[in-house]
């Protein structure tokens, strides 16, 4: 072929020496992780538990939006079911058979029938994963079915964050109200305020990252991941293909989902407590924004930019306590307007062509909020 | 004639009340190579929409087409479509685009559209995968199915190229490409609207011969502007103008038509009065 092109490197899926560069930050990440609590105090470990919540929603989001182009504006949603499902057993642990305290104070006499399964964990555990999964399954197949897509389906997504959070601020003799699920003592019969019981709740949450890194990896390696990318290159092109896309998309809407009940539900437990302000629009954007900075449609970038987002947000929080939001944004901004391919992203494009991939695009953000193919003729 | 695979009768499509096939009949043998000529708007592409389900009927109000994207509306709202489209006992006006194309009608559209992020490979593999079910697309594909895809991009001359990113590809490389990508699905009717636009001329003389190869284990479907390449490829011809059939039969005969000669000729003296 008369093509001198320079292609990017060829890409050898399924060759040992591919699977082993695709492992080696999973390992490394999981070396520094386990080895991290050795060098911090409780208190920071107990923060960086919290990051990692985070991480493993964030993987799901870049599941849905690095990969299939789908861009969700609304996983506090699933994040605040799951954490909800864990608050409820919490509060049923604690409450011993007798009724919950928010409950007492709102005149509730008994308690409702939807949270009495809530007191078995083999009930409320499954379904911090299935609740959101099958919520969001629902959901997304009702809307990718009428073909709504791009920045519509984000908004939404958005509406629905809105309403679910209004929802359980009004509702405050079932959900407590704006000040949530929280008070909760011990899990398991373990006590809460315990450090062993904080140590192992750490390396629960580090071993489920890894297991969603390896998930994730899994899934985006199959034959599958070339099909989600497929999906956003040209959701029509996919369909004229004989694939039935409101099905695959519903899916990885639900896989997403449930990904971010599972980080709600380690959250919940090491945090102390799951409220409305965790559901809303303004932690949906968050999330979204951890997968931009740490570079969408990689695994990697998504726990790598988790966690140093939420660093950053947690240090310059400390420090500046006036004017942190106006640096937070403006960290926000720059990474995104400079980097759009986020940080592994730019790190990757090093790598390739030994060249900083900086530029001042036109318009960044449009490709990102509109990730449609183009009409056919 | 052998018998009808595609059987199209009194079709009329409409957009916004502005007929756009109107009563057309075509019938389509098993393994025919059929080509499709015509002036601009007599209804080409149309007429490939509404038989791989793109243009489906929308009786009564329509709120949301999903032929077209959300943002800026190129089409009209309303679409009527009358008529039976029959394709082995189906009614293809019934059917949603992915489930036409898992009954064996593949299509490939004017611009050559790939997924550009994925490698030459991937983009076939994800053609060929079409009938997996969503587990099975967890794992690795079987031998067989390397072997399909390895196929396939060797019939199109594509295997040097196999792990390039479809992006990077070059205009008849993307024709070539998606041409592959409906061949590892081996369908029963292929619809090929314009597959040689933008090719250099040997490029244009190896898709015509990979044309002949494959009609009669295929039936093909072919419209075409470039009439050089009609005289020289083609066998059947069918004539569309105003959404009509106009003529139809061997390609000598067509070109010896004088009615044909002067849709083509009429058109020319009046550029003005050309439908876009």
């Amino acid at each position: 072929m008369p093509n001198p092109a320079p292609s990017p490197a060829p890409r050898h899926p399924g060759t040992a020496a591919a699977l082993l560069r695709a492992l080696l930050p999973v390992l490394l990440i999981g070396v520094l992780l386990f080895l991290a609590p050795a060098v911090l105090s409780d208190f920071r470990q107990n923060l960086l538990a919290k990051f990692l919540c985070f991480a493993i929603l964030a993987v799901g989001i870049d599941l849905l939006w690095g990969y299939t182009g789908v861009l969700s504006l609304g996983h506090g949603v699933w994040f605040g079911l799951g954490g909800y499902a864990m608050g409820m057993y919490l509060k049923m642990e604690d409450a011993d058979g007798r009724l919950p305290d928010f409950m007492n104070w709102s005149g509730l006499t008994s308690v409702p029938w939807f949270w009495k399964p809530f007191e078995h964990p083999w009930f409320a555990l499954p379904m911090a994963l299935l609740g959101p999964g099958v919520a969001a399954f629902i959901v997304g197949f009702l809307i990718f079915r009428s073909r709504v897509k791009g920045a519509y389906f984000s908004i939404i997504t958005q509406a629905l964050a809105l309403i679910l959070s209004i929802l359980f601020v009004g509702q405050q003799q079932y959900t407590g109200g704006t000040n949530g699920l929280t008070n909760f003592s011990t899990l398991f019969g373990f006590s809460l305020a315990d450090r062993t019981t904080q140590d192992a709740l750490y390396y629960i949450t580090v071993s489920l990252l890894l297991l969603t890194m390896l998930f994730a990896l899994w899934l985006t390696r199959a034959p599958l991941g070339s099909l989600l990318v497929a999906i956003r290159d040209d959701e029509d092109r996919v369909r004229f293909s004989g694939h039935n896309v409101t099905a695959v998309k519903a899916l990885v809407f639900a896989i997403s989902a449930a990904l971010a009940g599972l980080a709600g539900a380690l959250y919940v437990p090491q945090v102390g407590i799951i409220s409305p302000a965790n559901m809303g629009i303004v932690p949906s954007i968050e999330f979204v924004l951890l997968v931009a900075v740490g570079g969408r449609a990689t695994i990697t970038g998504a726990v790598l930019g988790a966690i140093i987002v939420s660093w950053a947000r947690s240090t310059l929080s400390e420090n500046y306590p006036d004017t942190w939001l106006y640096l937070f944004g403006a960290l926000f901004i720059g990474s995104v307007l400079l980097f759009p391919a986020g940080i592994v992203g730019t790190w990757r494009a090093l790598l390739r062509t030994r060249r900083l991939p900086l530029r001042i695009p036109r318009s960044p953000l449009r490709p990102q909020l509109d990730p449609q193919g183009a009409a056919h003729e | 004639m052998s018998e009808a695979i595609l059987k199209i009768e009194q079709l009329c499509v409409s957009f916004d009340g502005f007929p756009v096939l109107d009563n057309l009949d075509l019938v389509v043998a098993r393994g025919e190579l059929r080509f499709l000529i015509g002036p601009n708007g007599a209804g080409k592409t149309t007429l490939m929409d509404v038989i791989s389900g793109k243009v489906r009927a929308r009786s009564g109000r329509v709120l949301y087409d999903p032929t077209v994207p959300a943002s800026g509306d190129p089409h009209p709202a309303t679409i009527e479509v009358h008529g039976e489209i029959r394709f082995e006992g189906l009614d293809l006006a019934r059917m949603r685009e992915d489930a036409i194309v898992r009954a064996g009608i593949a299509r490939k559209f004017q611009t050559p559209s790939v997924f550009n992020s994925i490698t030459v490979a991937e983009n076939i593999a994800v053609a060929a995968s079409y009938r997996d079910r969503f587990l099975r697309q967890l794992f690795p594909p079987s031998a067989e199915r390397r072997e399909r895809v390895q196929a396939a991009l060797e019939t199109v001359g594509l295997r040097d190229r196999a792990h390039v990113l479809a992006g990077a590809l070059s205009h008849g490389e993307r024709q070539w490409l998606e041409i592959a990508m409906l061949l590892v699905q081996s369908p029963r009717v292929m619809l090929l609207d314009e597959p040689i636009a933008g090719m250099t001329r040997p490029e244009r003389e190896r898709t015509g011969e990979l044309l002949h190869r494959l009609a009669g284990a295929h039936t093909i479907i072919i419209t075409e502007h470039d009439m050089d390449f009609v005289r020289q490829f083609a066998r059947t011809v069918t004539v569309l103008h105003m959404g009509r059939v106009l003529r139809e039969g061997p390609v000598e005969a067509i070109q010896a038509d004088p009615v044909v000669r002067e849709v083509y000729l009429g058109r020319q003296k009046t550029p003005a009065g050309e439908p876009a």
